[in-house]
């Protein structure tokens, strides 16, 4: 009698659990490797960065992916900016995660995987502007803003033409340092930029100094004394910290152009005065961090609210999130071409240069991207956003500003 | 140190590196656990075990000219940074395959290594160190400087796999074996310098360079020789990290990068070539294994933030070292040693 | 354009001053004890953090921040000389030179774990307006600064080679063995070298980073120093001044005319090459002792 009973039990168990088993194997999983930086130079802004990719993948998944059965599971690895820490840790991952896409974060990532990801195949997204040594055809590192000397190239010309009312080219100086090849590598580009177009921007001098520069008071002076318009600092917020000490000791107020990830906040803050920068500008091809209620900005409290993202609206997080919709807009493209369960690098790789990704596709934190086979980042369609600081707030200033040709260098 | 019942009765038998049979078993097994490792090791772990051989080919070089001849070298990595550019050259410049790019590569390190070693001749001690030091710094600029057409300033190189005939080593089972090789080779080859004259000079050099110039050892050449010893390996395991990576460039090759190499040989033990391999492979492992854990601890204990975990790393590594150097200064080849001892002279002490 | 070269000069010889003030740091540590701190960058970070702590985190008055700065900063070299170095007497200087660089790896690690990698401003201790002498500006922070160096380098100098407690640190300098043999306590030696080149970093710090911005790359500066020290060869104080001088105007000129030229940092190299040059000729620097080596 037991031992009947215990068949019969065992038996509609079974029948059960192989009854439930298809409605679980229904929902395909595609897996995404994110490069992050938790102990290295990058380690304080990871968590926005973070945040940012994860919302977007979140919402990605309950609104666009339950629809189609798909879920993007994101595993995050610790590369610590190191190129043998990354070179070490991907052959794992490509074996027992075996990603659709990786989610990269700068010069080291690219530089350990940039020969491997060919033969890999397996493409990568990068959120950081992109550096003169990654231009080569054919790569499947790809970056979604253009160089860091096309972002400044942008900014001159939109600087030539509205406040020199395009009477005469912009006289530019850059302070870099050569501790990485990465920061020596905005100065080469800017002076292929400037040897390009004579009539529209002269090459002043680039100052070389520390990565925490302890006083530069006279290298300013001789810039200013050229008669320097505007001075080009895309390094770090050190150098920008000392440069805005070297002009106010000379009293000398000489715009200076940041980038994103040492924008006019950071370096406030760096600072000490919450407006220190005021009148500077910050130029990225990615959406500004201005309060202005753009499509991005609506995306984002759209994030925070249903999302539970927590990073603060600024530019680290945009590029997370800049970084993440073009992901998932990509895998929802191949989806829609070859199928879910054909969801592989290389089809990603297919989609990413065949397809044209609209402003709107990515809720209107990057322009229009068009990758092709010439370049790792978008050539034809890059634009930048200029902001500046006033009353210790991110403000617009000019959107949407075409970036000018800049020669391979 | 033999265990006692043996006994040499000819001096190559004294010489030799592996006296007993129980040597040479053990020595094939260990091989043939190397050999067969791709097989029942994940990928990663071979990916792991790759960069620790390129590694310990350069510890290995700097044990020689630290270790053994007691010349300080800071400037290890600057030697393996000149090795893989030059490799680098070799192999996209002239065309050449990897065969003859790799041991190029170790010759021009050597050569570099041959200048520095010229200023060791009168600068000693901790001036030697700065001077190494200064290579570090040197080697960054020079490298940076020089046109893009010469040495890939700021673009740094990029290399096709390694090609032997039409087979590419571009899997790293493949690349795992190609090291494996040269390293047992390079390792081979320091255990038999290290036990010819050249490698006695050297330890009289360290111990006392006075009186070993008064014993009629030639000082500035052992000195010199060191270093072109320890740049040529350093060289060697510079090639084949450029062709592990496949990409060359300045940052991979700085004066941290150095003082890591520092510490994996003092972990390992002065004056041992199996020193310089166990901290090689104890200090990446723990890195290793922090990386890998470390998604999985803040996952489990999420009041400690991600940041927290891998800062704590170079803490936890730094504490290693340290420890290492209060109670065992010479290394855990120096406790190995003891074991081995206590362990033949049981129930005795000593 | 004279003008100009005047003023290149006199900056870069009050930079080259911080880089002897930094060097300091490292060869009162040298003098009484006779290790090689390689983790003198990181000292001046743990330094500039605990100055940062003090005035900026806690808000006390500069004067205050400093008084507690220097104070936890001289536990902190105690407790080194306590944990660290009184295993280490009388071992070569080859095991000294390895642990103050792991010491530099552990040091690194726990101002990251610690403080975290973010930016902080670092508070002006030094008034910013800079001194105008007609056409020239100089810098005042690196001005109180070279003071400052000169005056701690009068006073050490002093110490180390005419008092009695300073002369016999000096013998620890030599060899610990002997300085133990003679009577002469080597621990408290080294506390007290631990102890002064805490307070020299926590100085040293201040006129680097005021009124600029503070991470854990600062630590730079400490190898910047190195060529410094060599030049003046380790055991002289007074040649530091000197030493730093050369160093910081061959800088500051190199920087000023040269790299616009061939459009590279050559002045970060220039120092080590310099340095190098001057030890071939001279293998223990300027001023150093020359140690007869007996066997």
């Amino acid at each position: 009698m037991q031992r009947k009973t215990f068949l019969k039990l065992t038996a509609s168990l079974t029948t059960g659990l192989l009854l439930n088993a298809p409605a679980h194997a229904q929902t395909t999983t595609i897996n995404v490797a994110a490069f992050a930086d938790f102990a290295g130079p990058f380690a304080n802004v990871m968590p926005q960065m973070q945040g940012g990719r994860l919302a977007v993948i979140e919402w990605w998944n309950k609104e666009v992916g339950s629809k189609l059965n798909v879920q993007i599971v994101v595993k995050t690895f610790d590369t610590r900016y190191d190129v043998a820490q990354t070179a070490s840790l991907w052959p794992g991952i490509k074996a027992e995660l075996k990603p659709a896409l990786v989610l990269g974060l700068g010069g080291p990532d690219a530089a350990a995987l940039q020969q491997r990801l060919p033969e890999d195949k397996v493409p990568m997204l990068l959120g950081t502007a992109a550096y003169g040594f990654g231009w080569k055809p054919n790569q499947w590192v790809l970056n979604l803003r253009p160089t860091y000397p096309h972002e400044a190239a942008g900014f001159l010309e939109w600087f030539r033409t509205t406040k020199l009312e395009g009477k005469r080219p912009v006289k530019v100086a850059i302070i870099t340092s050569e501790a990485t090849p990465a920061f020596a590598d905005m100065a080469k580009g800017l002076q292929s930029y400037t040897k390009a177009n004579p009539d529209k921007a002269t090459f002043v001098e680039a100052i070389w100094t520390e990565v925490q520069p302890a006083d530069l008071t006279l290298a300013v002076r001789r810039l200013v004394n050229k008669g320097t318009d505007v001075i080009v600092i895309q390094t770090n917020t050190a150098q920008a910290v000392a440069t805005k000490r070297a002009l106010q000791a000379l009293g000398k107020n000489v715009p200076i152009m940041l980038s994103l990830h040492n924008g006019v906040v950071g370096s406030s803050k760096a600072l000490g005065d919450p407006n220190g920068f005021a009148g500077d500008f910050e130029v990225g091809a990615i959406a500004d961090a201005s309060e202005d209620d753009t499509t991005a900005r609506k995306f984002y409290s759209m994030l925070q609210e249903k999302h539970g993202l927590k990073s603060g609206w600024n530019a680290m997080t945009i590029m997370g999130l800049g970084q993440s919709i073009v992901a998932v807009r990509a895998i929802e493209a191949t989806i829609k071409a070859k199928g879910v369960g054909k969801v592989t690098g290389e089809a990603v790789h297919e989609t990413l240069l065949a397809s044209q990704f609209t402003s709107n596709d990515l809720m209107g934190i990057l322009p229009s991207v068009d990758f092709s086979n010439d370049a790792p980042f978008p050539t034809g369609t890059a634009k930048v956003n200029i902001a500046t600081m006033k009353d210790g707030k991110v403000v617009r200033v000019a959107g949407d500003v075409t970036v000018p040709m800049v020669p391979k260098w | 140190m033999d265990p006692s019942g043996i006994f040499s009765t000819s001096y190559a038998r004294d010489r030799a590196l592996i006296r007993t049979r129980a040597q040479w078993v053990t020595l094939a097994l260990f091989i043939v656990i190397l050999l067969i490792l791709p097989w029942f090791a994940s990928e990663r772990l071979v990916a792991v075990a790759n960069l620790m051989l390129v590694t310990s080919i350069v510890v290995v070089g700097l044990q020689i000219t630290t270790g053994y001849a007691g010349q300080i070298n800071l400037g290890q990595a600057a030697f393996m940074g000149v090795g893989a550019y030059a490799a680098s050259v070799v192999e996209v410049k002239a065309g050449l395959p990897f065969w003859v790019a790799v041991p190029v590569a170790g010759l021009v390190a050597a050569l570099a290594g041959w200048l520095f070693g010229m200023t060791a001749k009168r600068i000693k001690g901790f001036y030697l160190a700065l001077t190494t030091i200064a290579a570090q710094f040197i080697f960054h600029f020079v490298v940076l400087n020089l046109p893009s057409s010469w040495l890939g300033g700021v673009n740094g190189f990029s290399l096709e796999p390694a090609r032997l005939g039409t087979f590419l080593f571009n899997t790293d089972r493949s690349l795992y074996y190609l090291f494996l090789v040269v390293t047992m080779v390079m390792v081979f080859g320091a255990f038999g310098i290290l036990r010819s004259r050249h490698g006695r000079a050297f330890v009289a050099v360290r111990d006392d360079d006075v009186a070993a110039g008064m014993m009629g050892i030639d000082v500035a050449g052992a000195k010199s020789r060191a270093f072109v010893l320890g740049a040529f390996y350093a060289g060697i395991g510079g090639a084949l990290w450029a062709y592990q990576v496949r990409y060359v460039s300045v940052d991979q090759f700085t004066l941290f990068n150095s003082i890591w190499f520092i510490a994996m040989m003092i972990v390992g033990g002065l004056g041992s070539i199996v020193g310089a391999l166990i901290g090689t492979v104890l200090i990446r492992g723990v890195q290793e294994a922090i990386t890998s854990l470390g998604p999985d601890l803040v996952e489990r204990i999420p009041s400690l933030s991600s940041d927290l975990i891998f800062a704590s790393m170079n803490v936890f590594l730094g504490l290693i070292i340290m420890l290492f150097l209060l109670f065992e200064p010479k290394g855990l080849m120096h406790r190995w040693n003891i074991l081995k001892t206590n362990y033949r002279l049981w129930p005795f002490h000593h | 354009m004279i003008i100009e070269f005047i003023n290149y000069t006199i900056n870069g010889a009050l930079l080259g001053l911080l880089y002897s003030l930094v060097a300091m740091g490292f060869v009162v540590i040298y003098r009484a004890s006779k290790v090689f701190n390689m983790a003198i960058g990181e000292m001046i970070v743990l330094g500039a953090f605990l100055l940062w702590w003090a005035i900026q985190s806690r808000g006390m008055h500069p004067a205050l921040g400093i008084a507690v700065a220097l104070g936890i900063s001289v536990l902190i070299g105690l407790a080194i000389e306590r944990l660290l170095f009184r295993r280490l007497i009388g071992e070569s200087v080859f095991s000294m030179i390895m642990v103050t660089i792991g010491l530099l790896i552990l040091m690194r690690g726990l101002v990251l774990v610690i403080w975290g990698p973010q930016e902080r401003q670092f508070p002006a201790i030094f008034p910013l307006a800079p001194i105008i002498l007609g056409e020239m500006i100089i810098p005042r922070s690196l001005a109180i600064g070279g003071l400052i160096a000169v005056l701690a380098a009068v006073a050490l100098h002093w110490f180390f080679n005419r008092s009695r407690t300073g002369l016999a640190m000096s013998a620890v300098a030599e060899d610990h063995q002997i300085a133990l043999a003679m009577g002469i306590s080597v621990r408290r030696s080294i506390a007290f070298a631990w102890a002064l080149g805490g307070v020299l970093s926590v100085i040293s710090s201040m006129v680097y980073l005021s009124g600029k911005s503070l991470t854990f790359m600062s630590s730079e500066i400490g190898f910047a120093a190195l060529p410094v020290a060599l030049l003046a060869g380790l055991e002289s104080i007074g040649g530091l001044l000197l030493a730093g001088i050369i160093v910081g105007v061959v800088q500051a000129l190199t920087a000023a005319y040269i790299d616009p030229l061939i459009g590279g940092n050559a002045a970060a190299v220039v120092p080590y090459i310099f340095m190098l040059v001057v030890l071939v000729v001279r293998p223990t620097g300027m001023f150093g002792w020359k140690r007869i080596e007996r066997v």
